[in-house]
């Protein structure tokens, strides 16, 4: 039975937030509820004390934007009240399945089974033995609703709205993260990016011409949240840092059952249908290290990392670069440096707990999700209208980063030298 | 399956298409191969131009040049001349084949009729082509 009144909840970012009717009670439920304990950021609070915001707020966050937008498009007729319904439980449920510690244990799934967090919120929304009768019971389907967090409904503009460029996600994360961080770069006009947006005939999202200065400056903003803050050297030290502590717990004879059921997706997967999925949170994971500190279980190397991540004692970065890059030959040219250091660094018996290379690509611009701007000539993609600073901007920000183990600094450093200088 | 064999294999077969449409080319032929044969490597999007996958872009975008295997070229060549004959051009083939594949097996909530479907979303494709390279999908 589906509760019949609304509550509201007051949020920092977006003020009060109604929880109508059916919406409650999947709030309620433990799946959701545990959201409330994994932090949006994971790490970041290392360096940003006040990023304790958990997902359980954004995901209320993205739900009331996606409210909002959905609201702007069905006066104009593109949304109609059902597919509403739809985009709102999307909106609410599409973090319900996220891993611990967010992106660093993320890796170790997806690297390992090539499962994603987005894999388990869709058997959460389809299996869980709270959320899915719910969904049924307010009026859903739970496919549809995992259709749309997974990019496959069948109305793409229902997809881009969960996930392109410009999406409810993004409107949400990115201003929460900058509240959060206090770092003000990370502000953005959504007020008008909102009350703009369009749909064009083919379906992609658009905005006229005349709001284009509020779509550069969510590029732009975002733009500086990574280099700030999701790209912070620090911050991506310590999730290497605990995706290497969590690689050798998972290889560990001696206590690699204490991350039991949560191992494998069949697992993970089997904790949802049985409904103890909830206690998979950071307090497990953040929990088991504190354990193993203090009870002296595991390898010497596993309880040294555990006891540096505790004591914000992480790996030191002896290198770190950002570039900008137009060209994917550039992409191309940091990546073999990349693997030119990793090699060296085995080739030097530096094992590999006690140093990492880290090299990612961040695309600024999706190539064909980005925002499309409504000229007199008809749609542009934003990337192509002049008349947009986003025409300069480069096409995507390459990190190359070396993290050592702080005894090792100096031994990983010579070896670096010994490649930057050839 | 490398980004850079699906780009060399388009570059090779269909050298006519460029930039930004032989990336899109690739996709559709990296759904067809990865689904035809059972392969779950990519997470594809069900998108405007049909299938698409965000990371394989990423990859497709910074790859360089490679030799791609002969067994992927044989399959590769097979599905873009049964599908381009269908419907007498390649890189049409192709589309409306991950397309109405993608229909048909994971878009939800799944149409009834997946060339109906199809024709509705892009109304410059014809319905004999359509019906042709459908035909052949399912003779797969």
């Amino acid at each position: 039975m589906v509760t019949s009144k609304s509550k509201y909840v007051f949020d920092e970012l977006h003020g009060f937030i109604e929880l109508g009717p059916g919406i409650i009670d999947i709030v309620d439920s433990p799946s959701f509820q545990r959201l409330r304990r994994i932090k949006q950021l994971a790490q970041a609070w290392l360096v940003y004390p006040g990023a304790v915001h958990t997902r359980f707020s954004h995901s209320l966050g993205v739900m009331r934007v996606m409210d909002q937008l959905v609201t702007r498009l069905a006066r104009r007729g593109y949304v109609n009240e059902h597919e509403a319904l739809v985009l709102k439980l999307a909106a609410l449920l599409h973090d319900v399945g996220h891993t611990p510690y967010s992106h660093a244990l993320e890796i170790f799934f997806h690297s390992r089974y090539g499962l994603k967090h987005e894999d388990i919120s869709r058997y959460v929304i389809e299996n869980d033995p709270v959320i899915t009768d719910k969904i049924r019971e307010i009026g859903a389907d739970p496919r549809e609703v995992s259709a749309v967090v997974m990019g496959i409904h069948r109305n793409t503009t229902m997809n881009m709205l969960m996930s392109s460029d410009l999406d409810a996600d993004r409107l949400d994360y990115l201003m929460r993260d900058a509240l959060h961080t206090g770092v003000v770069y990370g502000r953005i006009d959504v007020d008008r990016i909102i009350n703009t947006l369009t749909v064009t005939e083919d379906g992609r999202l658009a905005i006229p011409i005349k709001a284009v200065h509020a779509v550069e400056s969510f590029y732009i903003a975002r733009l500086q949240m990574y280099r700030t803050v999701y790209y912070h050297k620090t911050i991506t030290g310590y999730q290497l840092l605990m995706e290497t502590i969590y690689e050798l717990i998972s290889r560990d004879a001696e206590i690699s059952h204490l991350l039991d059921p949560y191992t494998t997706p069949e697992g993970i997967m089997r904790s949802v249908r049985e409904g103890t999925f909830f206690a998979w949170d950071d307090y497990y994971i953040g929990g088991l290290l504190n354990y193993i500190v203090a009870h002296r279980l595991g390898s010497k190397g596993l309880r040294e990392l555990a006891s540096m991540y505790l004591s914000r004692k992480g790996y030191r970065a002896v290198m770190s670069e950002t570039y900008f890059a137009d060209t994917p030959e550039k992409e191309r040219e940091v990546e073999e440096m990349a693997k030119a250091m990793k090699e060296e660094l085995v080739m030097k018996g530096v094992p590999e707990e006690e140093v990492r290379v880290y090299y990612d690509v961040v695309p600024i611009l999706e190539e064909d999700e980005q925002v499309v701007v409504i000229t007199r000539d008809g749609p542009l993609p934003i990337s192509e209208l002049r008349q947009s600073i986003i025409w300069k901007l480069p096409k995507s920000m390459v990190v190359l980063r070396v993290y050592a183990h702080p005894r090792k600094v100096t031994e990983v450093s010579e070896a670096i030298s010994n490649i930057t200088q050839r | 399956m490398r980004a850079c064999e699906l780009l060399t294999i388009v570059d090779e077969i269909i050298p006519s298409v460029r930039g930004f449409q032989k990336r899109l080319v690739a996709q559709k032929l990296a759904y067809l191969i990865e689904r035809l044969t059972g392969q779950r490597e990519h997470r594809f999007m069900w998108h405007r131009h049909g299938p698409y996958s965000r990371g394989l872009a990423r990859e497709m975008r910074r790859a360089a040049p490679c030799e791609a295997s002969e067994e992927l070229v044989r399959i590769a060549k097979d599905l873009i001349k049964r599908f381009g004959e269908a419907a007498g051009d390649p890189v049409k083939g192709l589309e409306i084949a991950a397309s109405l594949k993608m229909l048909m097996e994971e878009v939800y909530p799944r149409p009834e009729d997946p060339v109906e479907e199809l024709l509705q979303r892009k109304p410059h494709l014809s319905r004999d082509e359509v019906v042709k390279v459908y035909s052949v999908l399912a003779s797969i």
